[in-house]
């Protein structure tokens, strides 16, 4: 079996004992109500995810998409509140997201400004100008209004149950993976993150594709963030709050190595799955918040040493396997001779 | 001229002393207030606070790690701490001890991280991520409430934040002592050379012989100490703790260490420029709330002042390749 798929088959497997578990032990979980929602979450960093994991294969980090989240939040609102219709509303907030991708590529690849640096202020930034642009009442203070334009509220809508973020977000799944295994694009990428000094010499242009790495990144966010404004039907200040993180969590789990060249988009979905899965499940349990957060971050550790230790794993077997060429190529030869 | 005022612009500390002159003018027009003793002092408060932070997070940053839970060691031994300065079932109210009694769950801590980076050779940055949940939450199991007070104000842990030698507050005498074991430690030491030396290059240090491994987790080490020890100096200044104590303040401590011009790829960076850092961090904290820009903006100013300084550095650094 080939070692990738076999990275992949661990991870699902590990969901899959999970949520074993958690069905085993709590009584709401094995409902289909709880897999729309579970769905529904998972799709929100799914998206997220699938937008980092473009700039984790091609070697950076980028750490604002909840900064990129939040702005795109607000300039959803704005825009629904003036009475554009959803489409606009949508288009409109993808471009802002661009935009601030933009920003981090221009940084990155033009000022030379280390990538986890401008991503870690830059999400600061975008943030902040968010709160220049959130609703106030008449004295000043923040207000989150519902949102009632019904041409926009449609995002957060579902056919049967599944939620058109849950939709995109596999279409969208499927797409990127296509795009990452056999477009020049995505094997651009992930040459570039395997060695960007060797993929610059033969030829590949390093500056424009990591720019319009952090672009689609930004781009994701945006998505992301239209159907969750959309079906809350408001925004506030702290959406998008600590998404960064947990977007490149759910990639690293899911395989994406931090580091680039390695990993793809069913990475991601696994990743993302996996984190929303272990919150939906100790949510369940009813524990209290301290505790949640410690099997939180226990969870995640034990993934990524799982991780670690099967990438060793599959190393020694590679070595061997070289060795036990060499052995059966020198067999025979002397038979042959 | 103009290349000599380039040059000058160019060269690091040409920087921060501009950089400060400007604050500095800025703030005698609009805000005298600023130049107060009082104020003054509750800035260099908060330089102590995040200096040593910064400090113990430049050990980990010149090895090529990162740690992201230095905010909640901070919480989690000042719980701890506290707790044990009052008297209880568990405790005779023994001050030392009870520091000593942090100071040791830090070390473990500290292991715990370095082996988790050196031996298993996971990524630091998502380890500490969890071991950052994992600590707030331990603290808050610890604590069982939402505050632990320090009620009796006359022992040695309310010195420890409140005491003034020479009317220096001791939070401050504190820093400048870390600071300076820190600068000594690492320019005129082996240790201090070794950890450069791991941090430029890991594959090339080990091949000379360097246990690259043992300086790794050293240096988690010291850095979950000095989270421990500031967590400490600012529970006692408080007079309280509580699980949210420090929280939020290792991004402020990366940004004074990135400031500071330290390398995050691990093997360049010194003390002077941490320092540096945890000043300009502390003074445009107090300049955004004297000038009354509301602190909603007080984190976009913080995001764009960073990235000016790092890219003014990074154009730094290109001129000098320029001109040689």
């Amino acid at each position: 079996m080939n070692n990738k798929l076999a990275r992949k088959l661990i991870t699902l497997a590990l969901i899959v004992i999970i949520a074993l578990i958690f069905g085993a032990t709590t009584k709401s979980f094995y409902t289909l109500r709880n897999f729309q929602m579970l769905l529904r979450e998972a799709a929100f960093i799914g998206l997220i995810s699938l937008g980092v994991s473009f700039v984790i294969i091609g070697g950076c980090i980028d750490l604002s998409s909840g900064g990129i989240i939040c702005f795109s939040g607000i300039v959803c609102a704005r825009l629904a509140q003036m009475g554009a219709p959803g489409v606009v509303v949508l288009l409109g907030a993808v471009v802002a997201g661009c935009l601030c991708g933009a920003i981090n590529g221009f940084c990155i690849t033009k000022l030379k400004i280390n990538d986890f640096v401008t991503t870690l202020a830059s999400g600061y930034v975008f943030s902040g100008i968010t709160l220049f642009l959130m609703f106030r009442d008449a004295r000043g203070r923040i207000e989150s209004p519902l949102i009632r334009s019904e041409s926009f509220l449609v995002f957060g809508k579902h056919i049967n149950g599944f939620y058109y973020i849950t939709i995109a977000w596999i279409a969208l799944a499927v797409i990127v993976y296509l795009v990452q295994s056999r477009t020049r694009f995505g094997l651009h990428v992930v040459s570039m993150g395997s060695s960007e000094k060797s993929s610059a010499m033969s030829g590949v242009p390093i500056g424009r594709l990591k720019f319009l790495t952090f672009v689609l990144c930004g781009a994701f966010c945006g998505l992301a963030a239209v159907f969750t404004v959309s079906y809350q039907a408001t925004t506030y200040p702290n959406l998008g709050g600590g998404m960064g993180f947990q977007a490149v969590a759910a990639c690293v789990i899911g395989g994406v190595v931090l580091g680039g060249g390695k990993g793809d988009a069913t990475g991601a979905v696994f990743g993302s799955v996996f984190l929303v899965l272990i919150l939906n499940g100790i949510y369940k349990y009813g524990l209290s918040t301290a505790w949640q957060y410690f099997i939180q971050g226990g969870i995640i550790l034990i993934a990524i040493f799982f991780d670690a230790l099967f990438g060793s794993l599959s190393q020694k077997r590679l070595e061997l396997l070289s060795h036990a060429d060499e052995i059966g190529t020198g067999g025979e030869t002397l038979n042959a001779k | 001229m103009k290349t000599k005022f380039f040059g000058l612009i160019g060269s690091a500390w040409g920087q921060r002393i501009t950089f400060f002159a400007a604050i500095m003018i800025v703030m005698a027009i609009f805000q005298p207030v600023f130049f107060s003793w009082s104020n003054l002092l509750s800035i260099l408060f908060a330089i102590a606070i995040y200096g040593i932070m910064a400090c113990g997070m430049l050990f980990v940053v010149l090895v090529g790690g990162i740690d992201f839970s230095i905010g909640s060691m901070a919480a989690l031994s000042a719980c701890i701490a506290l707790t044990f300065t009052s008297h209880n079932a568990y405790s005779d109210g023994s001050v030392i001890i009870a520091i000593l009694i942090s100071l040791s769950v830090a070390i473990v801590v500290g292991v715990i991280h370095g082996l988790f980076d050196a031996v298993l050779k996971l990524p630091a940055f998502v380890v500490t991520l969890a071991t950052q949940y994992m600590l707030y939450s331990l603290a808050d199991m610890h604590i069982g409430s939402k505050y632990v007070h320090l009620t009796d104000t006359n022992n040695l842990y309310y010195a420890i934040g409140n005491l003034k030698v020479f009317s220096i507050p001791m939070p401050v005498i504190i820093f400048i002592v870390f600071a300076a074991i820190t600068a000594f430690v690492l320019t005129k030491t082996t240790f201090g050379r070794r950890l450069y030396a791991a941090g430029g290059n890991r594959r090339a240090a080990s091949l000379v012989g360097i246990n690259t491994k043992l300086y790794t987790v050293c240096a988690y080490i010291i850095c979950a100490v000095a989270a421990a020890i500031s967590g400490i100096v600012l529970s006692s200044m408080n007079l309280t703790a509580s699980y949210v104590t420090a929280r939020g303040y290792e991004g402020t401590v990366m940004m004074a260490v990135v400031v500071g011009g330290v390398n995050i790829m691990g093997g360049q960076g010194s003390v002077s420029g941490v320092i540096f850092g945890a000043l300009l961090v502390g003074v445009l904290n107090n300049v955004i709330i004297l000038l009354g820009i509301s602190t909603d903006y007080s984190e976009l100013v913080q995001g764009v002042v960073i990235v000016a300084a790092v890219a003014l550095n990074v154009y730094g650094a290109t001129k000098k390749r320029r001109i040689i």
